[in-house]
């Protein structure tokens, strides 16, 4: 399966999710994305950047995290959709990103895209 | 985290219309012999729901027993077994008290698959020198949910879920000034960071509000998370049970939608 089958599995496996994508949160860059309806780069650059931001402040909080060696997590809710981000154990920079229409069982939307990160990952190595 | 309990409510006589509402509530919720109730969220229900002094009787079916003493919807002091909590060094701080209240109460309550409440007065006398702490703090430091109108997460204030549910919050202005601050002395180096690293970007430059309004949650723990809510009038830092996050998200968004919503409330 290629990287955007993988995303395209990924986003028909979470209902109302209408945005899965794959980048690089150092580059800030969107590599891959599966959405519902097209995203613009500038959208997609926009999204990274706030997993970026998400990221340091997760890096921030290291001290205070149950597994600061493991990936990463951030959920952020806009008024229009929510994003959760999940990114690589550092250095890696993989991340990867679902927008949702809905906030309801966040839970099992990050379960899923660690998941799909792991096996994201698996291919690279 | 939710269990299937079996309850048995005792007949108590002269109780509160609270808390005999409450336990009548369990008991018709009994009326199969099995409800889905979980057995630490009922003990801090009818907590919640005692006004006037009264000693509740929590017996498990594996025999263990807590007799908690409860004013003014606070519970003052846990026994267990017969142990008193504290004897003459009641907390002075109602984190404290928590803290000491949650380590009794957990190991007998997450395990219990049959809960028998009891309740019978008691005077105030002894206890009056005594802070205690109220149900929803208990709750929150033990990532329960305590009130059955968050399972309508659409209905949610956030304002409210935080207010009840938030271990340690920090409230902003828009120039980054620090207009409220309260935390549990754990939670202290936490909401210290959030703070130094919320007003300053990644390069270092002063953040402003209102150049963004969203809702960021970061888990810590399974149980825990922390919570930066941008503003246009500023910014809220907080640390929450990780049970009231998707409550707390969908409640941010219905509130934000509605200027007159987030933010008209009063803060603390």
């Amino acid at each position: 399966m290629t990287v955007s089958e993988q995303l395209d599995a990924l986003r028909a496996d979470i209902p109302g999710c209408v945005l899965a994508a794959f980048g690089d949160v150092a580059a800030q860059l969107v590599l891959r994305s599966s959405a519902d309806s097209p995203w613009s780069q500038e959208k997609l650059d926009d999204l990274c950047r706030t997993g970026a931001r998400q990221f340091a402040l997760s890096d921030a909080l290291t001290g205070f995290r149950a597994a600061p060696e493991g990936m990463r997590e951030a959920i952020v809710a806009t008024r229009r959709d929510v994003r959760v981000f999940v990114a690589a154990p550092a250095p890696a920079g993989d991340i990867l990103c679902c927008v949702c229409r809905s906030s309801a069982q966040t839970g099992q939307v990050v379960h899923k895209a660690r998941t799909a990160l792991s096996e994201l990952m698996g291919r690279e190595q | 985290m939710s269990q299937i309990v079996r309850l048995r409510i005792t007949r108590p006589h002269n109780q509160t219309s609270r808390l005999k509402h409450r336990l009548n509530a369990f008991a018709c919720a009994d009326g199969n012999d099995r409800a889905q109730v979980n057995g630490l969220t009922a003990v801090l229900k009818c907590v919640d729901a005692t006004i006037l002094p009264r000693a509740l009787t929590v017996a498990t079916e594996t025999g263990d027993t807590l007799r908690l003493l409860v004013s003014n919807r606070r519970l003052m002091r846990v026994e267990r077994d017969g142990e008193m909590t504290q004897d003459g060094d009641a907390p002075a701080d109602p984190a404290e008290a928590a803290a000491r209240f949650a380590e009794r109460l957990e190991p007998v309550l997450r395990k219990a698959g049959q809960v028998t409440i009891g309740t019978a007065r008691y005077t105030t006398d002894a206890l009056f020198w005594d802070v205690g702490c109220g149900a929803g703090r208990l709750a929150a430091l033990m990532g329960v949910i305590l009130h059955n109108d968050i399972d309508a997460p659409a209905a949610v204030d956030p304002e409210l879920l935080l207010s009840e549910h938030a271990l340690a919050r920090v409230e902003l202005s828009a120039s980054g000034r620090v207009l409220s601050r309260s935390s549990t002395t754990r939670a202290e180096p936490l909401l210290e960071v959030l703070l130094q690293h919320v007003l300053r970007d990644g390069a270092g430059d002063a953040v402003l509000a209102g150049q963004r309004e969203d809702c960021s949650c970061i888990p810590l723990t399974p149980k825990y998370d922390a919570i930066v809510i941008h503003r246009r009038d500023g910014q809220t830092l907080a640390v929450t049970p990780s049970a009231i996050r998707d409550h707390l998200l969908s409640g941010w968004q219905k509130h934000s939608a509605n200027p007159a919503g987030w933010g008209s409330g009063t803060r603390h």
